[in-house]
């Protein structure tokens, strides 16, 4: 809140030194800037109710400086007519939780003088007319915003109460409002007056030719205040204020002192008497320990001290021993209900540079979670693998949605953002790999910078999707790469995965094709453990894809589940005793029928050769002229080896023919 | 004849070993390869023989000659290296090795959780989609209160019987949960992205990344505090720079402070960076609140503590000069490979 430093200086005999005081704000209170003649103060949410106006931010100041405030000193003259002749108030919901007014008779109604014009827009109001500025004048002095109807237009009776469903609201501002049910509203028998606590009605408000008027000084319930305002996107200065509670005190004394000023500047005439819903509430009383205020502040201070503070603070001291203090605190201070309460207003006024540093006193090294420590192990090994590590934003769009839908269906529902900043931003993400997609894209673009369209990319993230009901979120490793030349893309992926999987300590994956169509991918295969566990999949992008994310040459994507994974991830190594006898390695070149996979002749050799087959590696695939066209070729390196002796020639030629004879029965395979 | 050709073979694989010069070498091309060479002494001999004998030694007459003539093939490049002299450019540009980068976000975090756990600091993960329970009730930010207008939420519209869901807006959503599973005494650190309906600009973004710090049990009190800040700023910054604390409010922390540090750029002086002030608004902690204790289960008559928050983009944007935030999302790779 901005306040002009000479509405400030009102409540102080000593000239003030502003730019010390907002130094001394800052520290203690509220951050603050003074900048020629005013003080720009962030008042903290639950200091707004006592803080939030000129003699409420005084008093701070005074607690603060020790400068000592001057109260305001004003009379009222009543006549003998009572306020119960002009009006009946009565309340049928408790979430009017207190009502004050006063009836004024035989005001006149003007143009503000300018001084309170100048005062109400120097705060960021228009002024309205006397009446109205008047009010505006004493909610930013005093706290409490008040409401003043033309008891002309009412039918003699107010009351409070609750809305019903659809009842329909017309502001002093000229706007209708369908309300929801359960906001608070002052009515009389027949119409809205105002919508309490948020906007007057057309209905009852005051104009130049208004001659009597009843002021209203009310506590409404500030979580119906912040629902109704925020449904009905009308936030005011007064629901600004009622959200933040309005202390009964402080409504109290802004109603006597705005009749005060109505019956100096509109020559009004207040009624006898001031109309009271409920007794004023006293606040709780708190019991604060010593022990517990030097256990959370770390530093000795003592008794006397933190009496005399508290005495500062307008707390009563109730009881006192060697132990602890039992206080009343001060009524307007709406945020002091608890000890730590007690123990912040203590701590910010002896200063936290009175605390010292120290540090933890148990020794002992912390432990890091292991999913953490995985994610950090994949990024240290992808690197040295030479990817680059990418972030994104966790959000995807509708025209990613429709690009990936399949894939995205498979695993579970999409999730929706109620709220989101852009449709850029509508989904959170279900998998990694779509914005590596944008983000290769993107980075293919900056060959001018980057001089090279070899780009391969990962990140590391949660993602999620709804299943069955339920959100499941995971943590995903995806990659991207992409390359001119499309078979050597698909063998550098090949590769990475086999890489990720040798640094797991595991054979290799085991890929299958993957169940479910899908045009956004060719060859996409799922990737499976040894295990057979599902952990993710891989493929490269359709045409269309690459023309949809603009890209011109061939993307290998590959999207891994992180929770499955980790369960192969530090198991602890133990070493293998390095072989003494030599080893024979003999290459196996033959052709088979298309659809049989490497990984089913890779189990029929190893049934053959038993233990003495040490390592299989298929080292190439040739499929094309002069092969016929379901045909492929395979080859591999098979070693062999004993750990008791060196192996004989003859041996393995025996074991080579068992071999081959094996895959000839098995898969007609033709051997080059 | 099938011995001669393995004789021949056998000699010209012995020879072929102790060959050291071109003299030589061309010797057993002539006498092995040559016009009136062993091999074509034989061949002469194949070809005056019946067609399927001649057809059997043909086969193999190929076969030594191939593997006569590979062994010629091999001296012959053996020898023509050992000659000559390498000749290397001392400025040649080298072959390019390709090094991946860590982003520097998490080349940044992998230090911060370090740092903690010499500290004595567990290091903990959350999720990012959690409950309004977590992120605000459990935090003693009630429903249609207008502390909740210090966040700006992102809402999912899925919703449960028992919850509503959200992103999370602060990594404190995780505070009740892990006060709650760990033994005490307690210390704590969680690293997490958080998100915020926000405008983005240089300054602001819809997804960054807080440092959560919980501590309870053991003296945890606003001198630990100023302690833990204190050697933490100084490690990630490599220099010994002032903290400050300033009276502040947020729900679930009382008494509450903001952390400003002394400016790493111009140390106190004043400069563009700091606004002049000296210091930079660096993070918020405080004392655990009762509240969140209680909800937690732990007795707020024995036990107390507490917790801070911080920005990680924006110590590292002050480390390292970085002028914009969005920078750390864009997937960009000429910002990634700068680290």
């Amino acid at each position: 809140m901005r306040f002009r430093t000479k509405d400030l200086q009102e409540f102080f005999n000593k000239k003030i030194d502003w730019k010390k005081v907002a130094q001394e704000l800052t520290e203690k209170s509220f951050e603050t800037l003074y900048e020629d003649g005013y003080l720009d103060v962030d008042i903290l949410p639950n200091r707004f109710s006592d803080a939030g106006n000129i003699y409420g931010l005084a008093k701070e100041i005074s607690l603060i400086t020790g400068y000592k405030i001057k109260d305001e000193k004003f009379k009222i003259k009543e006549i003998s007519k009572k306020i119960e002749n002009f009006i009946k108030i009565s309340s049928r919901t408790h979430l009017c939780l207190n009502y004050f007014a006063r009836v004024i008779l035989d005001v006149k109604n003007s143009e503000s003088p300018n001084w309170l014009k100048e005062f109400v827009e120097s705060y960021g109001l228009n002024s309205i007319n006397l009446i109205v500025d008047l009010s505006n004048y004493v909610m930013i002095k005093y706290g409490a915003p008040l409401h003043v109807f033309d008891l002309d237009k009412v039918e003699k009776e107010i009351i409070v109460r609750e809305s019903k469903e659809k009842e329909v609201f017309h502001s002093l501002k000229d706007v209708y409002y369908t309300l929801p049910k359960g906001c608070i509203l002052i009515t009389d028998k027949k119409k809205i007056l105002a919508l309490a606590g948020i906007q007057g009605a057309k209905s009852a408000e005051v104009d130049l030719n208004t001659k009597n008027i009843l002021i209203e000084a009310a506590i409404f319930d500030p979580s119906t205040i912040y629902k109704t305002s925020r449904a009905l996107n009308l936030q005011t200065e007064a629901s600004y204020r009622f959200e933040r509670k309005v202390s009964e005190i402080n409504s109290l004394k802004s109603l006597e002192y705005l009749t005060y000023l109505i019956q100096k500047y509109c020559k009004g005439k207040p009624a006898k008497g001031i109309f009271q819903l409920n007794k004023i509430q006293k606040p709780d009383n708190i019991l604060l320990k010593f022990e517990k205020l030097n256990n959370y502040v770390g530093e000795k201070i003592s008794d006397k001290e933190i009496t005399n503070l508290l005495k500062r603070l307008g707390a009563k001291i109730m009881k006192k021993s060697k132990d602890y203090v039992y206080i009343t605190p001060p009524i307007e201070r709406l945020d002091l209900k608890t000890d730590v309460d007690l123990i912040e207003e203590i701590a910010r006024f002896i200063g936290y540079k009175k605390v010292k540093e120290s540090f933890p006193s148990v020794f002992k090294i912390g432990k890091e979670n292991k999913v953490l420590k995985f994610e950090d192990f994949l990024r240290k090994n992808l690197t040295s693998a030479g990817l680059d590590e990418v972030i994104t934003y966790s959000f995807i769009d509708d025209e990613d949605l429709v690009s990936f839908e399949e894939i995205i269906r498979q695993r579970g529902e999409i999730i929706e953002i109620l709220n989101p900043v852009s449709n850029l931003f509508k989904y959170y993400r279900p998998f990694v790999f779509i914005n590596l997609v944008k983000a290769i894209s993107k980075n293919l673009n900056y060959y001018n910078w980057l001089r090279t369209k070899e780009i391969e990319i990962f990140e590391i993230g949660d993602v999620a999707v709804i299943q069955k009901n339920k959100i499941m979120e995971d943590i995903h490793l995806g990659i991207a790469i992409t390359r001119e030349n499309l078979q050597n893309l698909l063998a550098l992926g090949k590769g990475i995965l086999n890489y990720l999987a040798e640094i797991l300590g595991l054979k290799k994956f085991h890929y299958k094709p993957f169940t479910q169509n899908t045009n956004s991918f060719k060859l996409l295969s799922a990737i499976h453990t040894e295990e057979e566990d599902f952990i993710g999949f891989w493929g490269y992008l359709s045409e269309d894809i690459m023309k949809k994310y603009e890209i011109k040459q061939p993307v290998f994507v590959a999207e891994i589940n992180l929770t499955k994974l980790i369960n192969y991830f530090e198991k602890e190594k133990l070493f293998k005793e390095i072989p003494t006898y030599p080893a024979i390695i003999r290459d196996l070149s033959l052709i088979v029928a298309e659809y049989i996979q490497s990984d089913q002749i890779e189990n029929e050799i190893y049934e053959v050769a038993k233990d003495l087959l040490e390592d299989i590696e298929l080292f190439d695939i040739y499929q094309g002229p002069p092969l016929k066209e379901n045909e492929k070729s395979l080859a591999y390196h098979l070693i062999f080896r004993r750990s008791d002796r060196t192996l004989k020639d003859e041996e393995v030629d025996i074991l080579m023919s068992q071999i081959i004879k094996r895959l000839q029965d098995k898969f007609g395979a033709i051997i080059r | 004849m099938k011995e001669e050709l393995d004789n021949i073979l056998n000699e010209a694989r012995k020879i072929i070993e102790e060959i050291n010069s071109e003299n030589s070498l061309e010797n057993f091309r002539i006498r092995f390869l040559g016009r009136k060479g062993l091999l074509k002494e034989i061949l002469d001999k194949i070809v005056k023989l019946e067609e399927k004998e001649r057809r059997e030694l043909g086969e193999y007459f190929n076969y030594v000659k191939n593997e006569i003539e590979k062994l010629y093939e091999v001296a012959k490049e053996r020898i023509i290296t050992s000659k000559k002299e390498i000749k290397f450019d001392i400025h040649h540009p080298g072959e390019k090795i390709r090094k991946g980068h860590i982003h520097i976000l998490n080349q940044a975090i992998k230090e911060i959780k370090e740092i903690f756990m010499k500290l004595g600091f567990d290091i903990e993960r959350g999720r990012e989609l959690v409950t309004e329970y977590e992120n605000f009730d459990s935090l003693n930010i009630p429903p249609n209160h207008p502390s909740r207008d210090l966040w700006d939420t992102l809402w999912l519209k899925f919703e449960d019987k028992n919850n509503k869901y959200l992103l999370r807006t602060h990594t404190s959503a995780h505070q009740v949960e892990v006060l709650k599973n760990k033994p005490l005494p307690i210390r704590v650190v969680i690293p997490g992205k958080v998100f915020r309906h926000e405008a983005t600009d240089q300054r602001h973004e819809i997804q960054f990344h807080q440092l959560e710090g919980l501590a309870v049990g053991e003296h945890a009190d606003l001198r630990e505090l100023k302690g833990v800040l204190k050697i933490f700023f100084k490690e990630f910054f490599g220099t010994e720079l002032e903290v400050i604390f300033r009276t502040s409010y947020f729900p679930f922390t009382e008494p509450s402070v903001e952390i400003d540090l002394e400016c790493v750029l111009c140390k106190g002086k004043g400069c563009n960076v700091c606004k002049n002030s000296g210091y930079l608004e660096i993070a918020g902690a405080g004392m655990i609140h009762p509240f969140v204790l209680k909800e937690a289960g732990i007795d707020t008559n024995k036990y107390f503590g507490y917790a801070f928050g911080l920005g990680i983009e924006r110590i590292i944007m002050l480390r390292h000069n970085i002028n914009d935030v969005r920078l750390f999302n864009s997937g960009d790779l000429r910002f990634i490979k700068q680290f």
